[in-house]
């Protein structure tokens, strides 16, 4: 079982390869110095990797071999004046490319990520002008598809809330109710919601997870109403979730409260559950102890294959894995700049 | 038009060519900036940001000094785009 991972840092991308998840070899930094925000997949199997920086904003880069990397001229662009302050996630659906940008906005390429349209549907909402920031932006950061039902598209927007499409992107609406709300307003009781991360079952169309700033949630009805799924978690702050869709396991790590925003008690944990979200237990053997950071929402990943492996990345720049389905966790022997994202790029 | 140097900042030579110099025809300041980006189109969103105004963390220098984009410049002169001194 070969795995390639992809590990973007605010310094730049370091991609890891292994035949059988235990041994690994490492190559990089790659774009050395921009921050690596996202990968993806282009349809012609190109590799793609968003770049950030304070100084000299965003763009897109395309590598056939994970060595040699080039870079688009043209990003996704606005028709407005809002501004293209970050690349969140690269999502690939057939034969386009969907791109999730802040300031919060949805783009499409049909070419390989070379040129990008806006989905007006969903940037010129009737709700946008009441969209507001969260502590990272005002950000598109998580698209999903269902692989029954192609016309239905997921965003997840923060800090706003999941917008769900069911006409292929042309039209858009607010799928919150259940969800508990960060930014109260009495006029505007569609959005305000603060999705950090959502997953779903690819193979029906109504099951999503979602870890929120308000906790943990899933629904069986495509996101029209969401239910608090908590039992078991010893907090229910949290950036990532991600799902084995082979077992049906899904995996949070849970932080302590918005404030703290740390592992509970200096353990870094995370937990798993085998019944949809009904309970959580703690699957963590081998995570190190006294530990005060977790991983960011992109920074956590699955491979997808038959013993479901793992993989996250820490602010504190560490890398932990599972090949097991999260029964033993290791580490990787390398501390690296904080980490933004981790992807698996390939898993076979 | 004067035949100028324009210097550019380590990470954006190695997006391109890994040349930090670039040697271009142009009258002004912000033309010798244009015509480095006309040579190199992936430098563009990084230089100027979605108004066409030079980045706000971006610094630019005719001769070693702080001059406005239109500055005239005469030949062999030198620009240099500037990573400024902020962020971490």
């Amino acid at each position: 079982m070969a795995v390639t991972l992809g590990i973007g840092t605010i310094k730049g991308a370091w991609i890891a390869r292994s035949e059988d998840r235990e041994h690994w070899t490492l190559t990089g930094p790659h774009l050395k110095g921009w921050e690596v925000t996202t990968f993806g997949r282009a349809p012609n199997a190109d590799y793609l990797a968003s770049t950030g920086s304070t100084w000299y904003g965003a763009a897109i880069h395309r590598s056939e071999d994970l060595e040699s990397w080039s870079q688009y001229p043209d990003p996704p662009k606005h028709a407005d004046d809002r501004k293209l302050a970050r690349i969140w996630t690269l999502a690939t659906n057939n034969d386009t490319i969907y791109g999730g940008v802040a300031e919060a906005g949805l783009f499409t390429s049909d070419d390989g990520g070379a040129n990008w349209e806006g989905v007006d549907g969903l940037n010129q909402h009737e709700s946008q002008p009441h969209w507001q920031p969260g502590l990272g932006g005002l950000a598109a950061h998580r698209i999903l598809f269902s692989r029954s039902d192609p016309s239905r598209i997921w965003c997840a927007i923060s800090a706003v809330g999941v917008f769900r499409s069911d006409d292929g992107g042309s039209t858009w609406h607010s799928r919150n109710d259940g969800v508990t709300k960060v930014a109260p307003s009495e006029d505007r009781g569609d959005i305000g919601f603060c999705v950090h991360c959502i997953t779903n079952d690819p193979k029906d169309p109504n099951r999503l997870w979602r870890q929120d700033h308000s906790g943990v949630y899933r629904t069986t009805d495509g996101g029209d109403s969401w239910e608090r799924i908590e039992n078991g978690l010893p907090a229910a702050f949290g950036f990532p979730i991600t799902r084995h869709h082979h077992s049906g396991r899904l995996f949070v790590v849970p932080l302590e409260s918005d404030e703290y925003r740390m592992p509970v008690g200096g353990r870094l944990e995370v937990y798993v559950s085998d019944d949809d979200g009904e309970s959580w237990k703690t699957s963590s053997d081998g995570l190190p102890v006294d530990t005060y950071a977790g991983p960011l929402r992109d920074a956590m990943d699955c491979d997808q294959l038959d013993a479901g492996g793992v993989y996250m990345g820490t602010t504190a720049g560490a890398v932990h894995w599972t090949r097991d389905g999260g029964e033993q966790w290791h580490t990787l022997p390398h501390t690296f700049p904080r980490i933004s994202s981790i992807t698996v790029l390939d898993a076979n | 038009m004067a035949e100028v140097e324009v210097t550019l900042p380590r990470m954006l030579a190695r997006l391109v060519d890994g040349a930090r110099v670039v040697t271009v025809d142009a009258r002004t300041v912000f033309g010798a900036i244009e015509a480095v980006v006309e040579l190199h189109p992936e430098l563009r969103v990084h230089i100027f940001d979605e108004a066409g105004e030079v980045r706000e963390h971006i610094a630019c220098f005719h001769n070693g000094s702080a001059i406005s984009r239109d500055h005239a410049v005469a030949p062999d002169d030198r620009v240099t785009v500037l990573q400024a001194v902020s962020g971490g």
